[in-house]
């Protein structure tokens, strides 16, 4: 059996679903629209596709609904389209538990870039025990990380850092979402102390730390680690 | 080397021949309304600008930022829309090199119209400035990682080189905005490019403020033009000339805002745009 990668996209503009429709096409996936909140679930839950593309401004019942329900009983890997570019919002579909964003207007490339992390997040449920890209070499197992085969030395919250993210390559990761998993459920609101970590690790693995190769920001949303070869 | 003595303001809409930043009048009329807003003056005191265009009555700042609105989307509209009729009515009988031509035209005025919703956003964004900057502190590195990363995905290929200091360097600021200054003084600065050398982005780190330099080597700026200052509203020069200065007046909006500096002048090889940017809160917005 050869069943290609069925995605659904809840999208109401009918010249966005045939453009998505097309492009996803021709990289062979199926593509099923639904122009509505209300007919995007009931289709997750009748179709159960492999991934959802989920518009923000939906005619019956918005997009963070849409998401919030859904994670009651699916973790179908959703990303979002839309057209709203602030930070917040991007932040509350993330924290909702969305995989990634994208705002339109997009380019091509980014989107199908998108959905391969995504479902490749998705089918790999262990932890990997490399991540190599570029000259980078972390080393899970022996918690070692190598440049161009040289040995780097990170303090213990640099390394986690920088693991986690890296086990997360190529999906943008929050602030909220990194500070949780490193400093724990109580960690302070503010989130300098990320941010200057971040600042750090990127002197130690970056040839310039204002055009970096490996850790990419997305200022007033979180971090996003090249994704891995 | 760099003294920063002498330097005049300009607008650099020299080359009037790529598709890049937005309509001037637009931006020139809401960066006159902006500036307006963001004056820290009382209300209805009119004179205090030395430009009385910006400080018009809000009714008149009203019309006319519509009537520039719709003026300035009017021409690359109007171009999606013949060429795509033109496609669709003729296909058959189009050469497919004329069929390339016309697919391409449309997809150069779309990319203008996106910048142009960049840009738009950013002006909505500077309403709400002075709340951002007493909450945010940015990591420099990030936002300008964050800008060159945007400006190649608009540019591929686009040769920009960025120094920055060691030291890590928070200043308050509105990232989203900074960014979209950075991105418009860079695509000016390309635009202006020879292509033999990247172009530098140098930042400095000062005891008061941090000073971001953006140096482009190619053609510099004629001399007439570097008295003409950022803004472009009362410029009349052509559309395509527009679209670079109009870029430029937003970026020296956005810098404004933040209570910065920027002027412009040219070095032996080309031009350079000098910003600033203060390292104390800027509560008093």
């Amino acid at each position: 059996m050869n069943a290609k990668i069925h995605i659904l996209t809840i999208e109401d503009d009918k010249n966005m679903c045939a453009y998505i429709t097309a492009l996803l096409s021709k990289d062979n996936y199926r593509v099923t629209n639904a122009a509505t909140g209300r007919e995007g679930l009931s289709l997750t839950a009748s179709l159960c596709p492999d991934l959802i593309l989920l518009d923000l401004g939906l005619p019956d019942i918005d997009g963070f609904q849409v998401l919030q329900q859904l994670r009651g009983w699916s973790h179908v890997p959703v990303i979002i389209v839309s057209a709203c570019d602030e930070e917040q919002q991007k932040v509350h579909a993330l924290d909702l538990g969305a995989d990634d964003y994208v705002t339109k207007p997009f380019y091509p490339n980014e989107l199908t870039a998108r959905i391969r992390t995504a479902l490749r997040h998705n089918r790999t449920t262990a932890p990997s025990e490399t991540y190599r890209a570029l000259e980078l070499e972390i080393d899970f197992d022996r918690r070692m990380i190598n440049l161009a085969g040289r040995q780097i030395h990170l303090t213990q919250i640099e390394y986690q850092l920088l693991s986690l993210l890296a086990q997360n390559s190529g999906r943008v990761l929050t602030y909220n979402a990194i500070m949780r998993q490193i400093w724990g459920p109580y960690a302070e609101k503010n989130n300098q102390i990320l941010r200057v970590n971040m600042a750090n690790i990127r002197r130690k693995i970056e040839r310039n730390p204002a055009d970096p190769q490996y850790v990419f920001t997305e200022v007033g949303i979180g971090y996003r680690m090249r994704e891995k070869e | 080397m760099r003294k920063k003595t002498q330097i005049s303001t300009c607008s650099k809409n020299h080359c009037p021949d790529m598709a890049t930043f937005l309509g001037g009048t637009v931006v020139g009329t809401m960066v006159g309304i902006l500036a307006s807003r963001l004056a820290t003056r009382p209300s209805g005191q009119k004179d205090a600008s030395p430009n009385p265009d910006l400080n018009p009555a809000p009714v008149q700042v009203h019309t006319d930022l519509l009537r520039a609105i719709s003026h300035d989307l009017r021409t690359p509209l109007s171009n999606i829309m013949g060429n795509s009729l033109i496609y669709l009515e003729n296909h058959g009988t189009l050469e497919e090199q004329e069929r390339l031509r016309l697919v391409s035209r449309i997809h150069e005025d779309s990319s203008w119209l996106i910048d142009m919703a960049e840009n738009l956003l950013a002006i909505t964004r500077l309403e709400d400035i002075g709340l951002l900057l007493s909450a945010r502190e940015e990591i420099v590195e990030e936002v300008l990682s964050e800008a060159l990363q945007k400006l190649e995905k608009r540019h591929p290929n686009s040769a920009v080189h960025v120094a920055v200091p060691e030291s890590i360097i928070l200043l308050p600021m509105d990232a989203v905005l900074i960014e979209q200054a950075v991105i418009n003084l860079l695509e000016n600065a390309l635009l202006h490019s020879s292509g033999e050398k990247d172009v530098d982005i140098i930042v400095e780190d000062g005891a008061q403020e941090v000073t971001f330099l953006i140096r482009d080597y190619g053609d510099s700026i004629p001399e007439n033009q570097l008295e003409s200052c950022f803004d472009c509203a009362s410029s009349r020069t052509s559309d395509a000339e527009k679209r670079s200065s109009v870029g430029l007046a937003l970026s020296k909006t956005i810098i404004a805002a933040h209570q910065g500096t920027i002027r412009c002048r040219n070095h032996e090889k080309g031009a350079e745009f000098v910003f600033t940017l203060p390292k104390r809160r800027c509560d008093s917005l």
